[in-house]
């Protein structure tokens, strides 16, 4: 039998996945980005109208831009209801931002279409490659070794994400088992998973959880299962919520990693080996983090929301995008790494930046204050509502199994008093039976707006406004 | 620590690779060869890339230097 190594022995005992580019200096990565930045704006400006267009509009050229900060402040920001309308012009499927010929577009995903008409994306073979690529630092940093298997729990459809985890895993080197198809019952994958001893399990947070309750159901303990690592993405994870890392950690036995993207662009950004952030990958985009009220890049250590320049698609180019991600930036960390990070990950979305009373209540603070509850579930909503003149939120929460409901009055008070402690405000908490709220095997949706259209977020409004106008 | 003298002695092969794959990309005829040497490629640029070399944003694009 033919017996060889993935890697070499110098190899294998990296610290880092790419430790050249994980810790290169600051002034390098700088004068990098500036170099990437204009080989990109010149090729945008050439070869998409909607750039080219943009731009004249804004009278800025390529030429003009001499260093990072006239980057930031003279080239426009770019955002999704800029690009989606144009993608209903005939023969022009991925809609004006185009650069490239249609024959290098490889592969085809979209948006589910939550807030109005799925953004469709289009990616060359490179781009692939790349964002498959862009997970590996989190594994390798948290321990996974291209020996290790890797198993698929969710069917992958339409959406961009896990796909590129599959491929990223290929590039690994590592095994891979897909979990995924119609008849593929979460029974059915805990058996699997017994039999073929996967040590990766990749899916949703609230996967993770609900795979694990069906593992008890069957009298299987997860934490004696081969699981060794979970990989999450498509919702909140493990680096932006503490209690969640721990409850996914205690339940399977595992270490967690997760990785930051958005569906449109062909990059995640890997979690920190230290666990409690996320770092932008500064070898495939650029970012900065703007202050939503000023328009300026914030200091170090203030929230504002993470602006991305991607370098991994030259199909589609996202220049000075707006990920409507409010993010902590540092420009240093513990694990040695000098990629930006982001303190916590994702702190919340400037779309859904709720202000009760007053104070702004981002989601993953409150989501971290229901997982610190003993009694809680991973399943619960954050339900918002337009009461007069202003906004509500109501938590509404299932318990664990073995609750009384003669105590749910008492625990929901509790949370109240941990709220009102920890942010400052009071929210209405609604204890519901088990079972009661939706199970969600891709994205998880916790937050339900059901406030009238004109309050609802600025972007989920700009798309639907943008398809009744038609293009 | 990463070797630099190890590191630029790849970046200066990887580079002579490439143009030693244009060279024959163009000309062989052989679908099959011809789109593993642009695959070749395209990993070589990524090598380059991901090494702080500012190569071009896309291998389509003419070499540089």
């Amino acid at each position: 039998m033919y017996k060889g190594k993935l890697l070499s022995p110098k190899s294998y005992q990296a610290r880092y996945w790419n430790e050249y580019a994980q810790t290169m200096p600051r002034d390098k990565l700088n004068a990098l980005h500036l170099k990437r930045i204009k080989f990109l704006l010149d090729y945008a400006y050439n070869n998409s109208r909607f750039y080219r267009q943009l731009y004249d509009r804004s009278g800025v050229k390529p030429e003009d831009i001499n260093n990072l900060d006239d980057f930031k402040q003279k080239v426009p920001l770019t955002d999704k209801p800029m690009i989606q309308p144009s993608q209903r012009i005939p023969d022009l499927p991925y809609g004006d931002i185009t650069a490239c010929d249609d024959s290098f577009i490889q592969v085809h995903y979209q948006t589910s279409g939550t807030t109005g008409e799925p953004l469709l994306e289009g990616w060359e073979d490179y781009a692939v490659q790349r964002i498959g690529a862009s997970w590996c630092p989190a594994w390798w940093d948290v321990g996974i070794r291209p020996d290790d298997t890797f198993y698929f729990a969710f069917d992958f459809g339409a959406f961009a994400g896990f796909w590129s985890a599959l491929w990223g895993a290929i590039r690994f080197g590592a095994k891979v088992i897909s979990g995924a198809g119609v008849a593929m019952t979460s029974e059915e994958r805990i058996r699997q998973i017994i039999r073929l001893k996967p040590t990766v399990l990749v899916c949703t947070p609230t996967y993770a959880f609900r795979l694990a309750d069906v593992a008890r159901e069957m009298g299987i303990a997860p934490a004696t299962t081969s699981i060794k690592f979970h990989v999450g993405a498509g919702e909140p994870g493990p680096a932006s919520i503490s209690e969640l890392k721990r409850r996914i950690e205690e339940s399977w036995g595992c270490k967690t990693c997760e990785v930051l993207g958005i569906s449109e662009v062909p990059v995640s950004a890997p979690s920190c080996s230290m666990g409690d952030g996320i770092h932008e990958h500064e070898m495939h985009q650029f970012a900065w983090v703007r202050g939503p009220d000023t328009g300026k890049e914030v200091a170090e250590g203030e929230v504002g929301e993470r602006i991305i320049t991607c370098f991994s698609n030259f199909a589609t180019p996202f220049i000075n995008y707006r990920t409507h991600d409010l993010v902590r930036p540092y420009y240093s960390c513990p694990c040695g790494s000098t990629w930006l990070f982001y303190k916590n990950g994702v702190l919340g979305r400037t779309d859904y930046m709720v202000t009760i009373k007053g104070t702004n209540v981002y989601q993953t603070a409150l989501e971290n204050i229901i997982g610190g509850l003993p009694e809680a579930t991973s399943y619960y909503e954050l339900v918002l509502t337009r009461e007069k003149s202003a906004d509500n939120l109501t938590i509404r929460l299932e318990l664990k199994r073995d609750i009384p409901r003669e105590e749910y009055d008492s625990i929901a008070s509790k949370l109240k008093s941990e709220m009102r402690a920890r942010l400052g405000v009071t929210l209405p908490v609604e204890v519901v039976s088990p079972d009661t709220l939706p199970r969600y095997e891709v994205k998880t949706k916790r937050l339900i707006d059901k406030r009238p259209d004109k309050y609802r977020p600025e972007l989920a409004r700009k798309i639907k406004l943008s398809q009744q106008d038609g293009v | 620590m990463v070797d630099q003298n190890l590191i630029n002695k790849l970046v200066s092969n990887v580079k002579q690779a490439r143009r030693l794959i244009r060279e024959h990309e163009s000309e062989i005829g052989i679908p099959e060869i011809e789109r593993s040497l642009r695959i070749a490629d395209m990993n070589l640029h990524w090598i380059l890339w991901l090494l702080g070399e500012a190569v071009q944003y896309a291998p389509d694009i003419p070499l540089e230097d």
